[in-house]
């Protein structure tokens, strides 16, 4: 069973950006559009990108172990839209190329703990005063 | 002498949407989309929301102090850009009817420390060519 709802999957597969939430040794925190693939083998999210191993992104993610990861866009009129993932992060030298024929050979894996989204008209009906539902849960 | 340049002011101006970044205590980090407005008296970036004060993001930001922001988008037929914000947080307990007449009162003030944008001065470069890629990256104060 997988980690995402089928309507999180749908949408994350019709996506080709995400933003990338990383923070160095010192607190500073850094966010950056990155090019992604929903991993329906492992179930994860992984991203690459143009010489991704020298980056600031990639180094934070691999020093603090954590990341946050968005993917969000608007309907018109206005209709806002996101899947955010949370967690751990692991690198490999190999298998960036299948996010992106461009990019590096290396890209990073993010293992969802937790998960945030907002996809669904209803989902943005006012149960109360500016109250939004998102489908938020744990996962393992 | 502003810290955004004429054309980075410009995109912020030209787009609704923003993301925020921030952590908790504990280390584990947070993103999601926000609404914002460049200010430009104060050249900062005000953000407001629903219900704001309430929420993780809004807590986290004050706690700790500093936050990251991007706004990016991709131009036809695949042209990313994106300018990047990082720097220090207040809240205000007025002015977030002025990102958007919805949202509450409540906002946040992101002081710029260090801004980095990319294909908004000039063409940055396109995916899979050798090009050096052309980020700004600079601190301000």
């Amino acid at each position: 069973m997988s980690r995402f709802t089928p309507e999180e999957i749908e949408y994350l597969q019709s996506q080709r950006l995400g933003r990338l939430a990383t923070t160095n040794g010192k607190g500073d925190l850094h966010v950056v559009p990155v090019g992604f693939r929903y991993n329906p083998e492992t179930d994860t999210i992984d991203i690459g990108g143009h010489n991704i191993a020298t980056s600031k992104k990639y180094r934070e993610a691999l020093r603090h172990g954590r990341v946050a990861f968005v993917v969000d866009d608007v309907l018109p009129p206005w209709q806002p839209r996101f899947v955010e993932v949370r967690g751990t992060v692991q690198a490999f030298s190999e298998g960036g190329k299948q996010i992106m024929p461009a990019f590096s050979n290396e890209f990073i894996r993010i293992t969802p703990t937790y998960i945030v989204s907002l996809l669904l008209t209803k989902d943005l009906l006012h149960y109360g005063p500016g109250e939004i539902r998102t489908n938020s849960r744990k996962v393992e | 002498m502003s810290r955004f340049t004429e054309k980075e002011v410009e995109y912020l101006q030209s787009q609704r949407l923003g993301r925020m970044a921030t952590i908790n205590e504990k280390g584990d980090l947070h993103v999601v989309p926000v609404g914002f407005r460049y200010n430009p008296e104060h050249e900062t970036i005000d953000i407001g929301g629903h219900n704001f004060a309430s929420s993780k993001k809004y807590r986290e930001a004050v706690r700790h102090g500093r936050i990251a922001f991007v706004v990016d988008d991709v131009l036809p037929p695949w042209r990313p850009r994106f300018v990047e914000v990082r720097g220090t947080v207040q809240a205000f307990a007025e002015g977030g009817e002025t990102i958007n007449a919805q949202f509450a009162s409540d906002m946040l003030r992101l002081t710029p420390t260090y801004i980095v944008s990319f294909g908004i001065n000039d063409d940055g470069i396109m995916p899979g060519s050798q090009r050096k890629v052309h980020y700004h990256g600079r601190k301000v104060e």
